[in-house]
């Protein structure tokens, strides 16, 4: 059931795509070629890209070759859109994976200081969500290019240095994801804290520490797992500026060169990527709540 | 009640801002978009406050205009996505577990399921990237946000007891809605809205970033930023006074939700 509400999603983003970069631009040929080509050849090209078909026919091409991920050529250089996205889909990717590194960090942080910190804690969290990321990107980047030793990328994960050279800005993406998942963290731990189980465990003689490392934390993992699950997807769309302030090749500096240039295949790769991306990270959830809470395993078998 | 000064001040300081942004053109500020070539990369200093940038441009009166600019498109695209959510979200609580619920719900999900970012600059660099485009996919946009609430807020209040009671006492529908149910609706519609302002204001500034925004020659928060960038080891003041704009208004906006929010929970306290 839900795989069809997802295969469901999947088309909507493929139609919503094929509409907004073959519907609604009155000649894509012409955009392509630019003002100064003549009639004959924007004539060759529409044949070439098929325009001359009918709607649905040229979306059953366009589907067809978006499953085979066959985007064409890019615009402006020739190269393969599919080969280009790849190779900077990788670093955003590592970036991502590295923000998410510093998220468990911070989380794990907070479960393990207690409930004695929350007050501070809260502060923290307040100023890291009402950090625009542009501010704390500029900040950073003026630090970073001052006193930090790592300041050359080599344009794709190779050594060391280039881990080292990801970490500061990974660690700006994951500001506000990081707050937001901490707070519900929070939450979620003090509220548990006052059901009767937690109370009863107090009782018998449990330490504190041994409360909260083996029941709370339990039961606050769900609405944690959730909330992080919302937020995954919005650490791609946070490493676009990311990027661009820090000259990463990524997907974000993809982004931007293509709008620069009008390279509309290349922006159509990157809006079909983010939508698997989005669908691939919640049937990737979907799965994993089951394994997390035995509870769901149960209510879904009935 | 106790009200926290420092909120307070917080307070006064937006409607400074908000007014500042009305009257932005009788300011007495340097002209935005007047080009110096003699005062190129002039540090800050008492004729230009804030410094001037890489065509002799007065950063101070280019951040007034962007700021200004900023809050415009994002309190309009506030309001009307507010409007368009509640009327949806309102028609898709009401019809719940009917198709246009579904559907709804569908492209509610669709819109969710791709960033808002990305899905604005696309439609932007393929019609013209002008400022009252940004504007109108703004709202096109963030619609979703109110509507989720609104949905849920009607689907909660239609089927409460005094409302059942109301409807068993002979009241016309019309009137339910119209006075039970669609004040409860706008209120925690509205409540929402306010919170959802510094990311409808960071997606604004992202979409100038990307130079989708508002055009040159005329300043944009984000497109100032990301010009700055290149000039950040000899010039910082470029890139960083407009992040500053930035910071200062996404954190007084918060600063006074969590007050208004905390503010609320002590009087359902009471």
């Amino acid at each position: 059931m839900r795989l069809i509400y997802y295969t469901s999603l999947l088309l909507g983003i493929i139609l919503f795509t094929f509409i907004l970069f073959h519907v609604i631009p009155a000649d894509p040929a012409r955009i392509m070629l630019g003002p100064n080509a003549d009639e004959s050849q924007v004539k060759i090209v529409r044949k070439e890209l098929g325009l001359d078909n009918p709607l649905h026919l040229q979306f059953r091409n366009f589907l067809y070759k978006t499953i085979t991920f066959d985007f064409g050529r890019s615009y402006i250089d020739g190269r393969t859109i599919y080969e280009e996205v790849l190779s900077k889909f990788k670093v955003s990717l590592f970036l991502v994976l590295l923000a998410t590194f510093f998220i468990f960090l911070y989380s794990i942080a907070i479960v393990l200081i207690g409930v004695r910190f929350y007050p501070i804690v809260d502060k923290i969290n307040f100023l890291f969500i009402s950090t625009p990321t542009f501010f704390s990107g500029v900040i950073i980047a003026i630090f970073v290019f001052l006193f930090y030793p790592f300041t050359s990328f080599s344009g794709a994960i190779h050594s060391i240095a280039d881990i080292l050279y990801l970490l500061p800005p990974a660690f700006i993406l994951a500001l506000y994801p990081m707050a937001i998942l901490a707070r519900i963290l929070k939450q979620e731990i003090e509220k548990i804290n006052k059901s009767t189980f937690i109370t009863a465990a107090r009782a018998f003689g449990f330490s504190e520490t041994q409360i909260r490392l083996r029941h709370s934390i339990r039961n606050a993992l769900v609405p944690f797992i959730a909330a992080l699950s919302n937020q995954l997807p919005m650490l791609f769309t946070g490493a676009f500026i990311i990027e661009i302030i820090f000259s990463i090749p990524g997907v974000g500096s993809l982004l931007i060169k293509s709008i620069l240039h009008k390279d509309f295949p290349m922006l159509e790769a990157v809006v079909i990527l983010n939508g698997l991306q989005f669908i691939g990270i919640n049937l990737m959830f979907e799965f994993l709540y089951p394994v997390i809470d035995p509870r769901i395993r149960s209510a879904d078998a009935h | 009640m106790r009200i926290n000064g420092y909120i307070l001040n917080c307070a006064a300081f937006l409607i400074v801002l908000l007014f500042m942004t009305v009257i932005i053109e009788y300011l007495p500020l340097h002209d935005p978009i007047k080009i110096d070539m003699d005062m190129r990369f002039s540090a800050p200093n008492l004729q230009n406050l804030l410094g001037t940038d890489d065509l002799g441009r007065d950063v101070l009166s280019r951040v007034a205009h962007g700021f200004s600019t900023t809050m415009q498109v994002s309190i309009i695209a506030m309001v009307s996505s507010l409007v368009i959510g509640i009327l949806s979200g309102g028609i898709a609580g009401y019809f719940y577990r009917t198709w246009i619920d579904g559907v709804f719900n569908w492209i509610v999900s669709l819109l969710f399921s791709l960033p808002f970012l990305l899905v604005m600059a696309a439609v932007l660099s393929i019609t013209k990237p002008d400022i009252v485009n940004a504007y109108i996919i703004l709202s096109c946009i963030m619609w979703v946000g109110p509507a989720r609430i609104a949905r849920a807020e009607v689907i909660k209040t239609k089927n409460l007891q005094y409302v059942l009671a109301s409807r068993a006492m002979g009241f016309p529908e019309k009137k339910i809605l119209l006075t039970i149910v669609m004040p409860v609706t706008v209120k925690s519609a509205f409540t929402f809205s306010i919170s959802y302002l510094p990311e409808i204001i960071g997606l604004e500034a992202g979409l100038s970033f990307l130079g989708l925004g508002i055009q040159p020659p005329y300043p944009g928060l984000g497109k100032m930023i990301f010009d700055g960038l290149d000039y950040i080891y000899s010039a910082w003041w470029l890139a960083f006074t407009p992040a500053v704009a930035l910071f200062i208004i996404v954190m007084s906006i918060n600063l006074f939700v969590s007050w208004s929010g905390k503010k609320e929970m002590e009087l359902i306290g009471r």
